[in-house]
Order: structure tokens, then sequence, then C-alpha cells
């Protein structure tokens, strides 16, 4: 579903959803922004740009962003190492919605846990939407 | 972790950015919005042309805070990127870092990061930060 600014609903939690973070899928990352610190491989363990991809919007909600859209802001905490392999739990709501200076901004967050239970990255994403 | 100066420099070479790269990082990332990898889409808007994703050059704040304060940033670390101009294919970005602030004994630390293109031009700039251990 593509989402419309008068849409987006302030304060709506989506579930929980699942994410395994992939060998595969860090070194093709890591390939992509051509990073090759060897930390990541040494110790197996998750570059935390990689949130990028695990904590993003579309993997805890059923939404696509329309053709246009801006990522203007983005805030990442993280609270705890993960390692290649490790399934994860994705969720998010939706903080803020405003219209400022002619454009239509919104504000999500995502907060990832580890399968122990803690709380691993906590993503703040402000994109602003096409006009 | 190691200690640092307040007002040390920390900085990464630069890196070129393609269209090839920017399609690469779409498919790792799975972000194929057309304003990124479609250039006919993205010369009917404001851009004018296809612009880098900006994650694609916050990859690089990151791995310079990686490169310098290793398993703590994954542990106690913070970044706050504003995307202020776009990163367009043929642009070379060079990110520099500024440590504004560091105690050896709680481990805290600010840097202050600017990536800018070969015009000295900012294109993101970053507040980073690791809180103190055990907070």
């Amino acid at each position: 579903m593509i989402m419309k600014f008068a849409d987006v609903e302030v304060g709506k939690e989506y579930p929980a959803q699942e994410f395994v973070v992939a060998e595969e899928g860090i070194r093709a990352y890591l390939a992509a922004v051509k990073d090759n610190t060897e930390l990541y491989e040494k110790e197996r363990l998750v570059p935390p740009a990689y949130a990028a991809v695990f904590a993003r919007w579309e993997a805890v909600a059923d939404e696509q962003l329309a053709d246009g859209t801006v990522h203007a802001k983005q805030k990442f905490e993280y609270y705890k190492p993960i390692h290649w392999g490790e399934k994860l739990s994705v969720k998010g709501v939706v903080k803020e919605a405003k219209e400022k200076r002619g454009m239509k901004f919104v504000v999500r967050e995502v907060d990832v846990y580890d399968s122990e239970g803690d709380l691993v990255v906590v993503s703040t994403i402000t994109v602003i939407f096409p006009a | 972790m190691q200690n640092f100066e307040k007002g040390a420099t920390i900085s990464l070479p630069a890196k070129e950015i393609t269209q090839a790269m920017i399609c690469e990082y779409a498919d790792a990332a799975d972000d194929h919005n057309p304003l990124h990898i479609d250039e006919d889409f993205a010369k009917t808007t404001s851009y004018g042309g296809t612009i880098a994703h900006g994650m694609l050059s916050m990859a690089f704040i990151q791995e310079l805070m990686v490169r310098n304060f290793g398993v703590d940033y994954l542990t106690r670390g913070a970044i706050e990127v504003s995307f202020t101009a776009p990163v367009r294919p043929g642009d070379m970005i060079e990110t520099n870092g500024k440590v504004t602030a560091f105690d050896a004994e709680t481990g805290k630390a600010a840097v202050q990061v600017i990536c800018q293109n070969q015009n000295g031009e900012k294109v993101l700039s970053a507040k980073c930060s690791l809180r103190a251990k055990d907070a």
C-alpha cells in the first residue's frame, strides 16, 4: 500500500516483525558501501549501518513510500552488538506528522530487540512526503 | 577503545559515488526508490537526476566511528544525521570528524562529523556520541 500523508496515524503501533541478519546480506551491504573494516569479519558482528536495512520502516509496516519521498533525518542509538545470523524482533510506531514550510514531515521510530529480548537498536526516521 | 584529545580529528579516504554503487546499494538495502536508480524518473523531480540514498553516505560516517571507537560504538553509540545536500553520481565524498568531547574515565565521547563533496559542499552532518560505560 502506498502511504499518503493524510493516512498517517500518529501513535499507531505496528506488530513486531522478525528479521534474521544473514551473512549474505551483510556481506552485500559492506561491499556496496565499500567498508572493509576487519572487525565485522573477525568478530562476525553486524555493522551498525546495517540497521538501515533491518530497522527501516518497510521492515515493520506493509506500507510503501510514494515515489519521491525524501529521507530528511536519521538517528540510530545502539545498545548491544548484534552477531551474524541473529534473529531480531522489529517494532514500529509513528511518533509525529506535521506540515512545516510547505513540507509534510513524518517521524517514525523502530525498536529492535535480539532473541534474548534485549533492546539492541532504536531508529528514528524523519521523511518528507512528496508534494 | 583508544583515548582521544578534545579537538582530535579523524577521517576516511574519499569515496567515489557512481550510479553503479548507488544501484548496488539499492539492492543491498532493498530500497529501490526510483529517485535513486531511475534517471528518467529522477529528471522529473526537483533534483533533476538521480541522487544517492542518504543512508549510503551515512554508512561512511558509521565506518569512521567503528574504525575509531570499535565495539564500544556498537554497545553505547548514537548517531544523528541531517541530509543537507544531495549526493550525485560522480561525487567524491570525504568524511571528516572532530572529537568535541572525550572523558577517558567514563568513556563518554562526542564527535561532529561532516561529509563533503569535491566542491567542498557539505552533504551530510552528523552528531555522533558514546554514552558513559555502564550508563
